[in-house]
């Protein structure tokens, strides 16, 4: 009888070791913070797309004075009095700096989005189309080319819309409403900027315009959360109606000129049909003898947007500057090396290189390499509390280099259109799936090189922790068996190379 | 307890080897009953969500399993069982690697309470079985993981009732599967919605069954028919064209059959073949598996 007691104990101690905890977290809990610096001057800062002589059509706002303005003060007053628990949660939420949780949305969104097309039952794949979006398969399909310039002219805009937004809060000195209403206390830490328009609604209103012409099947949720969030500027105590509509016009206007450059980028005839895609294929065959073929059953006869290398660059004048060198023939020493390279890993693959492959695989149904960034640089700008209009300066110039570092990598791969590991060594098997386009050079490597020289510069103390997290994402793609070593180092050289263009505009823009 | 059925959930489950726990049997007061068992596994054919598809970038996907357990009466109604199973899995075509190892090692109780014996006998089965991965394996290789990399704990309750003269018996069961976490190795994922986690919630299960047999040559022969069913609460569907995932939930109804034999002439030794067919599911592989093992009985 003893002895079954023990075994029971036991028994009970092993159950007690499962996990109980059934906690999962379906979004980052950024907190609010008061900014370090409100970045007054800011409105002179020089915009991307913006002309520097466009103005937007917002109205001069009524005086504090007003009977209008005291109606939609008091008003304010008594929403903030009576704030719910759920509305504490909401602004909670959404934080003093809305725009992490639009890059979120926006990270989110790709990865939802980020599914490769099935095969119809005749062996045939239908591509999204952008006019029947909700047809299968779904538009968009959110691959990291997509993604990453998703998130370009999203932030982007954003930027842009904030300097604009900086300048008319100067121009109209409207005090924010913590300085007239006595006795208001804010949900948020006061600022001390002026409050028309509303810098939240701005962006709000940039985030909606753009991520519903990235995501039209998405029209509706955005615009829940759109209105979710202006309806918190409210009742938080941070801003009146006027300065609400102000921020979200002038984020809408915003928005449709930067999404002037997007209609004309060239993303249009990124994706290829079939004869334009055979004849890059056949270039590359005359050129250099070899030529990538997808090895997915049925095969893919079109890999993910041939053309995505011709789109206009941000950074760059011309995308030759950064076409990396040709890589080793296959057959060569070089590639024979890389291959006994990949062969040796795949046989003796510790768990840290699996860790490794895995933590940055970010394949589908993932926020892609870009998204991966871009969470990492939302973490900095949270510990740095920095102010929306900076926030927006790092993510602006962060997206723009990895966008700018997909096209040049996207040149280099449907230039020397290279065949992957799994093409050009017979019997080779990888951990992660072989993605659906050529192999020189690695996506995540210029993405990341780009990704990891921007934010390395705009946060001096962070930029060893990314050179490292960069050339670990590199190698994670040699761990997973999907790229050659020198995919990997052209790659990261070439996006570091990027992050020198990129930087160079940042330091003319006025906010150093 | 020779029921050593490999039923295996080939997209990935901490389950696979719960079956010892199906039948009536319990040993005596310290005796053992050592097992090996082999177990062959594969289908073409699976359930995406409700979707019956084919996948040219797995072929067939096969899973072997050798399985060693160890049973021992700690009295006449209280029974201990310990399993460990050894898989290899491969897909016959496309570019993922296939993968072996251990997977998840498996200790229970099994109590018998007699209710009734008159010519007919009916009697109650409580067990609680827990089962926790011994290998650091692999849970980001879709169908090709081991399993899903999470503990489990399970309490089933079952009945039997038999006719002495014509050895004929009857077996229900129910049982609920509490199982946790899977930890991967990122820390985002997308099911239904983004989690900004590295845990994944891994569905808890009911499972039940009904099995039907009897036993000849003076008990020595047993032949059986089951119909199970295994429901997941709560999980997500596969994506379209996307891999199943450790939080995915999966549903099967399957149907099997086992016959086991002690030979008269070496009551020690044991012989068993079992076939299991998924008949039905939702994110689960149509397999057809097949098992082979011996037992071998001693007292100490």
């Amino acid at each position: 009888m003893k002895q079954q007691s023990t075994l029971i104990v036991t028994l009970l101690s092993c159950i007690l070791v499962l996990s109980c905890n059934k906690d999962t977290q379906t979004h980052i809990s950024y907190n609010s913070y008061e900014w370090v610096s409100d970045d007054l001057d800011g409105g002179d800062w020089l915009q991307v797309v913006i002309p520097a002589d466009k103005t937007f059509d917002i109205a001069i706002p009524a005086s504090t004075q007003s009977d209008s303005y005291q109606t939609e003060l008091a008003s304010m007053v008594e929403l903030n009095n009576k704030m719910s628990q759920t509305e504490i949660e909401i602004a909670d939420y959404w934080t003093s700096n809305p725009l992490l949780r639009w890059n979120e949305i926006a990270r989110d969104l790709a990865a939802k989005y980020n599914l490769s097309p099935a095969p119809n039952s005749d062996g045939i794949y239908t591509l999204p189309d952008v006019n029947n979006p909700s047809s299968y398969p779904r538009f968009p399909f959110a691959h990291p080319p997509y993604t990453c310039r998703m998130l370009a002219y999203v932030q982007v805009a954003v930027f842009d819309a904030l300097i604009e937004c900086w300048q008319l809060n100067a121009t109209y000195n409207r005090p924010a409403p913590h300085k007239i209403a006595q006795g208001l206390e804010p949900y948020y830490a006061a600022q001390n900027l002026p409050s028309y328009p509303s810098q939240g609604a701005t962006v709000t209103g940039v985030a909606q315009a753009i991520l519903t012409a990235m995501f039209p099947l998405e029209k509706d949720y955005i615009a829940a959360k759109a209105d979710e969030h202006l309806k918190s500027l409210i009742y938080t105590g941070s801003h009146v109606q006027s300065d609400v509509d102000a921020g979200k016009l002038l984020g809408t206007q915003v928005a449709a000129e930067v999404m002037k450059r997007a209609a004309t980028d060239g993303m249009k005839k990124a994706q290829t049909p079939r004869p334009v895609s055979d004849s890059i294929k056949l270039a590359a065959f005359n050129r250099f003898g070899w030529q990538w073929v997808n090895q997915e059953i049925p095969e893919r006869p079109v890999g993910i947007t041939p053309m995505f290398g011709t789109l206009k660059m941000w950074s760059v004048a011309d995308v030759g500057l950064v076409r990396p060198l040709a890589p080793p023939a296959p057959g060569s020493e070089a590639f024979n090396a890389a291959v006994k390279e990949l062969e040796d890993t795949r046989k003796n693959l510790t768990a840290e290189q699996r860790k490794i492959a895995n933590f940055w695989s970010d394949g589908t149904s993932t926020y892609t390499p870009p998204g991966h960034w871009n969470r990492l640089a939302c973490d900095f700008i949270t510990e740095k509390k920095l102010n929306p209009l900076r926030s927006a300066r790092i993510l602006a110039y962060l997206n723009m280099g990895i966008m700018d570092a997909g096209i040049a990598c996207w040149d280099a791969k449907y230039y020397y259109h290279y065949p992957r590991p799994v093409q050009a060594v017979s019997g080779f098997k990888t951990i992660l799936g072989t993605p659906n386009f050529p192999s020189y050079t690695s996506g995540h490597s210029t993405f990341s090189g780009a990704a990891a020289g921007i934010l390395g510069q705009l946060f001096p103390d962070k930029k060893m922790q990314c050179d490292e997290w960069a050339l670990e994402a590199s190698n994670s793609r040699i761990y997973g068996g999907i790229h050659y070593r020198y995919d990997c180092e052209a790659g990261l050289e070439a996006g570091y190379k990027i992050s020198d263009f990129v930087l160079a505009i940042a330091d003319k823009d006025g906010a150093n | 307890m020779h029921r050593l059925t490999t039923l295996i959930f080939i997209l990935t489950s901490c389950v696979a080897f719960s079956q010892s726990f199906t039948d009536a049997e319990v040993m005596g007061k310290r005796e053992v009953c050592l097992a090996a068992m082999y177990g062959h596994d594969s289908w073409d054919t699976y359930y995406e969500a409700d979707i019956k598809r084919t996948n040219g970038n797995i072929g067939t996907l096969t899973r072997q399993t050798t399985l060693a357990a160890a049973v021992y009466g700690i009295s006449s109604k209280l029974t201990l069982i310990a399993m460990l199973p050894y898989m290899h899995v491969a897909p016959s075509q496309g570019t993922m690697t296939s993968s072996s190892g251990f997977q998840d090692a498996t200790l229970g109780l099994k109590y018998k309470l007699p209710i009734l014996d008159k010519g007919i006998s009916l009697s109650a089965f409580i067990m609680s079985f827990g089962s926790t991965p011994t290998s650091n394996y692999n849970t980001e290789l879709g169908p090709m993981s081991l399993g899903a990399n999470c503990n489990e704990w399970a309490n089933r309750l079952m009945l039997e009732v038999r006719h002495h003269g014509s050895g004929v018996f009857f077996r229900p069961w129910v049982s609920y599967h509490m199982r946790g976490m899977c930890s991967l190795e990122r820390t985002y994922y997308f099911t239904d919605e983004g989690y900004y986690s590295d845990q994944v919630n891994v569905p808890d299960q009911w499972q039940m069954a009904l099995t039907l047999g009897s036993r000849f040559l003076d008990n020595n022969l047993r032949i059986e028919a089951s119909l199970m069913k295994i429901e997941s609460i709560g999980g997500a569907d596969i994506r379209r064209y996307e891999m199943p995932f450790p939080g995915t939930g999966m549903d099967a109804t399957t149907v099997s059959g086992l016959v086991q034999y002690y030979p008269k002439f070496l009551p020690a030794l044991g012989v068993q073949v079992s076939y299991m067919q998924v008949i039905d599911g939702r994110n689960m592989g149509i397999s057809t598996a097949w098992t082979t093992g011996l037992m071998y009985r001693f007292s100490i």
